[in-house]
């Protein structure tokens, strides 16, 4: 039986809705005449991709260029406008360090939160404290924690859910530098087992060492997609 | 494998029953969502979730304090004024201030939305499912008020969950509905502020419904609110008829509201996820 594909991205296209240069008001919607109270803006065109499971994929682009949108309407955060999003497998989204949890909540309800939001009803409490080194500060509110200590649980969450899909936003430069070498370590483990990795970076050293296949998206379109070394040199020399 | 687990072009829906185990972990997410809620709200603050009852029993106090002298004689049943005014309060409370409460939850869980693969359905049902404790918890005062009155509680109270969770689901529903607005157009939360305030004059909170003409009543009782009323004083107080009417139209209100309200929200779904 032929194995689908884990990520696969046909003819996508997404739109932003922005109120216009208007505030976001009553009285700017009934002082409409022909002109339409949002703008529509175009960030992601016509994308077609497809990953294999298993696969690690390094997604690179200029500020703006529409990454960290086509992740999310990889995790099915976004819904396409157009187009066609098929996703196989236990996605798990890392966009932004920190989302879903309550800062008046404990770090073990927090992970207990967050673990169910991300679809794991049974997680290990203890082994994620343990790995975010937060063991001792279970019971105390994650508003007296500071961002590094913020990131790793929320790190340790993430990976703890044994994901078949990995979705990373450019969470690996927050924190210190044993943060980042112990998540680097966890995320080299799940890369070389079955787990298809998607990584959003401006590090482009990291993505070279650890991809596969970089993809180079300028204004929501795929410039460029291959080899690390020959996208990067299209990258740079652009 | 032969299946996709995510596939934009399949339609949007709240209960992910097609998914095995999906019923199970949108429950169990749902209880861990209303223990944090619970947590958030009540366990904090000194006074806890008696918090709560603070508004609606002044609310209650202060108008039996000015509408004692007019109202009272209208009641032929024997049921007293100031019960009669705090079972009313405590309803309103819960439904009218329960849609301003969840939808101002909704819009600021926006960036969950955006990030995690939450619900707003669940988010707003779980606010629903806690406001539901100032019912519950409101029946304390109502019956203290009541027996220094000379009432008894009535025999139907243990029928309240069951008007709590009717409650819970027109909460959610009309929730929603506020959500894809608030989210449009920003200045809607004042809307659904003064609404709020309306309705509960529209509902027979402080007078009966005897004290008010024909006309008058005949719009009251399209107001969904009045039945909800009307049922609570049944089941606590014994008060009134809360006919089979009552039931089918706040059951009925209720289904609609909510069946109107994730419509709404899948239907408009795709444009609300990029204004958040």
């Amino acid at each position: 039986m032929k194995t689908l594909p884990a990520i696969k991205l046909e003819d996508v296209c997404f739109d932003y809705h922005r109120v216009g240069n208007r505030k976001q008001s009553l009285k700017n919607l009934m002082s409409l005449r022909n002109e339409s109270f949002y703008l529509k803006k175009r960030v992601i065109s016509d994308v077609n991709l497809q990953i294999q499971s298993g696969e690690n994929v390094g997604l690179i682009g200029k500020n703006g260029s529409g990454k960290s949108t086509l992740l999310r309407i990889m995790a099915g955060l976004y819904p396409p406008f157009e187009g066609r999003v098929q996703v196989n497998g236990r996605i798990s989204p890392l966009m932004d360090l920190g989302a879903g949890f309550h800062p008046e909540l404990s770090a073990k309800d927090n992970v207990r939160l967050n673990s169910h939001l991300l679809g794991n009803i049974n997680p290990e409490i203890p082994e994620i404290l343990e790995w975010a080194n937060l063991s001792g500060e279970s019971n105390n509110p994650i508003r007296t924690f500071s961002s590094g200590m913020i990131a790793r649980l929320a790190f340790s969450i993430a990976t703890s859910i044994n994901p078949e899909i990995l979705l990373v936003d450019e969470v690996l430069s927050v924190g210190d530098e044993d943060f980042r070498k112990k998540s680097l370590k966890r995320m080299r483990d799940l890369m070389a087992s079955d787990c298809t990795v998607v990584l959003v970076s401006h590090d482009l050293k990291l993505l070279e060492t650890e991809c596969s296949r970089i993809v180079w998206l300028e204004k929501g379109e795929i410039v460029m997609q291959g080899e690390p070394k020959k996208v990067l040199s299209g990258y740079l020399g652009d | 494998m032969t299946n996709f687990t995510y596939d934009s072009s399949r339609p949007r829906r709240t209960f992910i029953l097609k998914r095995p185990g999906g019923f199970i972990l949108e429950y169990r997410l749902l209880r861990v969502l209303v223990l944090k809620d619970f947590a958030t709200r009540y366990q904090r603050s000194i006074v806890g979730i008696w918090w709560a009852l603070i508004n609606p029993t002044l609310s209650a106090v202060v108008l039996f304090f000015v509408f004692h002298s007019t109202y009272s004689g209208k009641f032929s049943s024997g049921i007293s004024f100031g019960p009669y005014i705090l079972s009313g309060t405590l309803v309103l409370s819960f439904l009218a201030t329960g849609i301003v409460t969840t939808t101002q939850n909704l819009v600021s869980s926006a960036t969950i939305f955006t990030r995690l693969p939450a619900r707003p359905e669940i988010f707003a049902l779980s606010s629903a499912i806690v406001l539901t404790l100032n019912i519950f918890m409101g029946i304390i005062p109502l019956a203290v008020w009541n027996f220094i009155q000379g009432g008894t509680l009535s025999p139907f109270i243990f029928f309240v969950p069951v008007e709590a969770l009717l409650g819970c689901i027109f909460i959610t529903g009309l929730a929603l509905i506020c959500f894809v607005a608030v989210v449009r157009i920003g200045d809607v939360i004042n809307v659904i502020n003064i609404a709020a305030t309306l309705a509960t004059y529209l509902t027979p909170v402080f007078y009966p419904m005897n004290a008010i003409s024909a006309r008058a009543q005949l719009f009251l009782n399209l107001n969904p609110l009045t039945h909800f009323v009307n049922i609570f004083r049944k089941l606590t107080l014994n008060y009134g008829e809360a006919r089979w009417y009552d039931w089918l139209y706040c059951s009925g209100s209720s289904v609609l509201v909510f069946i109107i309200g994730l419509y709404i929200l899948n239907r408009t779904w795709k444009q609300t996820v990029t204004l958040l």
